[in-house]
């Protein structure tokens, strides 16, 4: 268990192995074969503060931004995160029906059309910015990165849940 | 000091004058006490003195013991003197150093004067007893500030506070009302001229042309021909003008009713936000004593749906008022300028409608009161159950909670029910009243025209004018009923601005900025009411020391950091921090330096990131991620799907107990306290955690004093010291070990665990 703070510095290398599998070698040259990054706040900051973790989930470093890494170890990082994060991007809201115990949204997102039923009254969240965020009855979460540019009945209808 | 009620008060009057009759010279009052009950328990008063010489007491007035002469003790005879308090009931006794025994009985009402005394005794024997004077100066004040009690009808006028900053919106308002009101007297004046000066005098032609052609019916026919091309021509030009006018004021009335109408309820919505603001806001800034005796419900209720109350009643009602009094006004001024008898005829009912407001005004008074107070216990009830539902299905008890609600919802209704039939009578009365009212006139008035008194335009004048006046008393009349229910409303709301915060606000704040943390108890009693917790407490902490403090549950430990974050206020000595009374320090700045952990953690709704930076919105991700590592929670929170941004649910449902605990000294540590306050902050994780919660709090600790209570006395090893406290005592204080030599309290509770450790391990090896 690594008793001291990590710092935010890079003072680790991560590369993947022969089978695939990721491994960071800490600062005393230990090496901890597949290790798994996770954004500590993956709504408000995505790009803040990614800890990488072990099998266990213990913290072993914390890399403060992702823009501070070299290209190389970041696209591993964006991979790697990328492979284990689903959040479509709403592009469109094509309609809300209401039924008695919940609402059924039709969604047009990055990753394809998608409909889904949920019975939370605070299905949208509003994030930092114009940000805002759906989810789903499974927990599935849809993105809006900006509500301002979605179009004009997407808006009008996102308005009824803000 | 405990809530002195009304009832004290007015025990309160005894004369002072035979009280200083008594005395000697150099002798003066100490402490006084007027007991409320008898030997056999029976209401009676009877004072006792304690003065810096002797003991006075009166025989009890009205009842047979010592008819109200005065016995007394010097205080040299007096072997012990001690307050007693059982059940609501108490008993001061006297021991004479001749071992004779004499008793004063008293209810809860007084048992915090009675206390009082007997502690002053004690000081006057010990020496200790410094300025009566001013602390009874103090008492005055308390009595004082509880005497007022507002007339209830006034709480609605108490509302033109919050309307302050909307009082040119108002103005605007009153103005177009009063106009749009005017405007709509005119059409019933123009019908008057239409009729007598152009219809009738038409008609009246028209019948002379018969009357004077009744043979010939070509002549007539052509008469009547020229008649109506001429003068009927002319005459409905006239009744085009007189059309116009009356469409023009039905316009601009209709106009003008609108722009008042969207005045008033912008205004309206603003003043019972206002009123929503201010009453919350006052509420926060209440002491914990207020709210330890309330119903979540009851609050939410007055805050919610008494001012949504008042707001329609403002935006609906009020305006109208004074166009309603105009209205009438001007109505009976233009109706006795036509004709004073006709008009006379006309108000009649409304002596009537007076009386019998008068009648119904009490009852529909404490009925919208008794419908306020109903409502807001049924919404205590959801307040109680639905946070505990978990319990109530452990226990299966869905119905009874059903029950539970069903009753006081049917009190509810019932409530309503009997205000209801008291209204709802009044406001078809006032009609009939109205109609008969119409009838008199329609009589009165047929009888003026045959009689040649009056024209027929004024008797048709005089009943439009009559639909409107009644049309508006009936108004007002159902006003009325509504204007009752607002003001319950807002007494409800004026109860919640008028209760003054028991911990107060210095007057002159003694500067606080970041203290050292040096704690001293001087001397500290508590009680909760009159329920004594805390007696004579005395401890010093050292700047940056960490004390434990242990014992049995229920001896105060909790009460003890209460005063500490001065969540109440000692009844008597004084807590002193960096050598200032902390009730010389302004309350929040005051707060700042401690960081608690309470003994049930309570996270709000929101994300895990804003629970944790709760003490300190503006903490940056890695000072809050720094935090949870140090409380150990980083991990688990990694292991949550959105990390920090995981929303916790309502009180921090969503995760264990343990989770909970962990998040809440993350939320104190993040603040970065001089002063730390653990209640039982390990007790709900396992002893793996809890060992890695010690190692870090280990660091944290340093440089910063430290209260920590634990059951588990293994979490207080690294205590500097430790203080066990027995049914509100300090009974011990030491370093571990030397508790343990000597063998009291500490050592016997630290053995017992031991052994149950020991045991419980010796179990373990056993099962497999
Ligand atoms: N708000 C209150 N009103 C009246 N009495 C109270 C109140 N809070 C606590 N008490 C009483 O004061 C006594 C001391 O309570 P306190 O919470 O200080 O105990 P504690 O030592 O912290 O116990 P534990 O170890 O169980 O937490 C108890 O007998 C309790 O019933
Ligand atoms: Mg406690």
């Amino acid at each position: 268990m690594a008793d001291a703070t990590p710092s935010a510095g890079p003072d680790f290398t991560l590369h993947r192995d022969e089978r695939h599998r990721l491994v960071l070698t800490d600062a005393q040259g230990r090496r901890h074969v597949d290790v798994e990054p996770v954004r500590c706040f993956p709504v408000s900051f995505p790009d803040q503060w990614i800890a990488i973790c072990d099998e266990q989930g213990h913290e072993l470093a914390c890399i403060q931004h992702l823009g501070q890494l070299d290209p190389e170890l970041r696209r591993t990082l964006e991979e790697e995160l990328a492979g284990h994060e689903f959040v479509p991007v709403v592009q469109r809201i094509v309609q809300i029906r209401e039924e008695s115990d919940c609402s059924c949204w039709e969604l047009e997102t990055d990753r394809g059309p998608v409909s889904f039923q949920t019975n939370d009254e605070n299905v949208v969240r509003r994030l930092n910015g114009r940000r805002a965020m759906l989810m789903d009855k499974s927990g599935i979460r849809y993105l809006i990165p900006d509500t301002a540019a979605l179009d004009r009945a997407s808006r009008r209808l996102l308005e009824q849940y803000l | 000091m405990p809530p002195i009620t009304n009832q004290t008060r007015a025990l309160e009057p005894v004369d002072q004058q035979s009280i200083e009759g008594q005395l000697a010279a150099g002798e003066y009052v100490v402490a006084r006490l007027v007991t409320d009950l008898d030997l056999q328990l029976r209401y009676a008063r009877q004072e006792v003195v304690l003065t810096n010489q002797r003991l006075l007491a009166q025989g009890a007035v009205g009842s047979g013991e010592g008819g109200g002469a005065w016995r007394s003790w010097r205080l040299a005879e007096i072997a012990d003197l001690r307050a007693r308090d059982r059940a609501g009931l108490g008993r001061l006794e006297l021991v004479n150093t001749g071992g004779e025994l004499t008793q004063w009985r008293y209810t809860v009402a007084v048992s915090a004067a009675a206390h009082d005394l007997a502690r002053r005794f004690r000081d006057l024997r010990n020496g200790t007893y410094v300025n009566a004077e001013e602390a009874d100066e103090e008492e005055q004040e308390t009595w004082a500030t509880n005497g007022d009690a507002r007339p209830k009808a006034w709480s609605l006028l108490r509302i033109t506070r919050f309307a302050r900053p909307c009082t040119n919106l108002i103005i605007l308002g009153v103005v177009l009302s009063l106009a749009s009101t005017a405007l709509s007297l005119v059409p019933p004046y123009l019908t008057i001229p239409l009729m007598d000066k152009v219809l009738i005098p038409y008609q009246n032609r028209v019948e002379e042309v018969e009357k004077s052609t009744q043979q010939d019916a070509a002549a007539r026919e052509g008469q009547l021909r020229e008649l109506r091309d001429q003068d009927g021509a002319s005459r409905l030009a006239t009744v085009a003008w007189y059309l116009t006018g009356l469409l023009a004021a039905a316009v601009g009335a209709w106009v003008l009713a609108w722009g008042q109408g969207a005045v008033m309820a912008w205004v309206s919505e603003r003043i019972s936000a206002n009123l929503r603001n201010e009453t919350y806001g006052h509420l926060l800034r209440l002491s914990l004593e207020y709210f330890s005796g309330r119903r979540t419900g009851d609050l939410i209720a007055r805050i919610s749906s008494d001012t949504d109350r008042i707001c329609s009643y403002l935006s609906d009602t009020l305006m109208d008022f004074g166009a309603d009094v105009l209205m009438i006004v001007g109505t009976a001024v233009i109706l006795f300028s036509i004709n004073p008898t006709l008009a006379a005829v006309t108000l009649c009912p409304l002596p009537l409608i007076i009386w019998l407001v008068y009648l119904v005004r009490a009852r529909l008074q404490t009925g919208f009161q008794r419908g306020g107070r109903r409502w807001g216990e049924m919404t205590s009830v959801l307040a109680d159950s639905i946070p505990g539902i978990r319990v109530v299905k452990a226990f299966a008890q869905e119905r009874r909670e059903m029950d539970r609600f069903r009753m006081t919802n049917n009190r509810v209704v019932e409530a309503n029910d009997r205000v209801n039939t008291v209204w709802t009578f009044f406001w078809p009365m006032v009609a009939l009243m109205n109609q008969v009212g119409l009838l008199v006139v329609w009589a009165f008035g047929a009888w003026r025209v045959i009689d040649l008194q009056i024209t027929v335009g004024v008797l048709a004048g005089f009943l439009a004018y009559i639909g409107r006046f009644y049309v508006r008393v009936e108004a007002m009349s159902r006003m009325f009923s509504l204007t009752e229910r607002a003001a319950a409303s807002a007494q409800r709301l004026m109860e919640v601005l008028d209760q003054q915060p028991r911990v107060t606000e210095p007057a002159q704040p003694a500067p606080v900025g970041r203290v050292e943390g040096h704690i001293e108890l001087r001397r500290v009693s508590f009680r909760y009411h009159s329920r004594p917790v805390l007696d004579n407490v005395e401890l010093d902490i050292r700047p940056g020391e960490m004390i434990g403090l242990v014992g049995p549950s229920g001896a105060g430990k909790t009460t003890l950091i209460n005063l500490v974050c001065r969540f109440y206020d000692v009844s008597e000595g004084a807590i002193h921090v960096d050598g200032t009374d902390i009730r010389d320090f302004p309350l929040d700045g005051y707060r700042r330096n401690i960081g608690v952990v309470l003994q049930e953690p309570f996270l709000f709704y929101g994300t895990i990131a804003e629970n944790i930076a709760y003490g300190r919105p503006d903490a940056s991700l890695e000072a809050i991620m720094e935090a949870a590592r140090a409380a150990r929670a980083h991990d688990f929170i990694l292991r949550l799907p959105d990390g920090y941004d995981s929303m916790v649910g309502e009180r921090g449902q969503s995760l264990s107990g343990g989770e909970r605990q962990r998040i809440s000294i993350a939320r104190a540590l993040l603040i970065d306290p001089r002063i730390l306050i653990l209640d039982e902050a390990t007790s709900s994780v396992d002893t793996e955690t809890e060992r890695e919660i010690q190692l870090a709090l280990e660091n944290l600790i340093q440089g910063r004093t430290t209260i920590a209570i634990a059951h588990r006395l293994s979490t207080l090893r690294r205590a500097d010291r430790l203080v066990v406290l027995e049914r509100g005592q300090i009974v011990e204080v030491g370093p571990h070990d030397d508790l343990l030599q000597r063998g009291g309290t500490y050592a016997r509770l630290y053995r017992a665990q031991l052994e149950m450790n020991r045991a419980r391990a010796a179990e373990a090896a056993r099962t497999p």
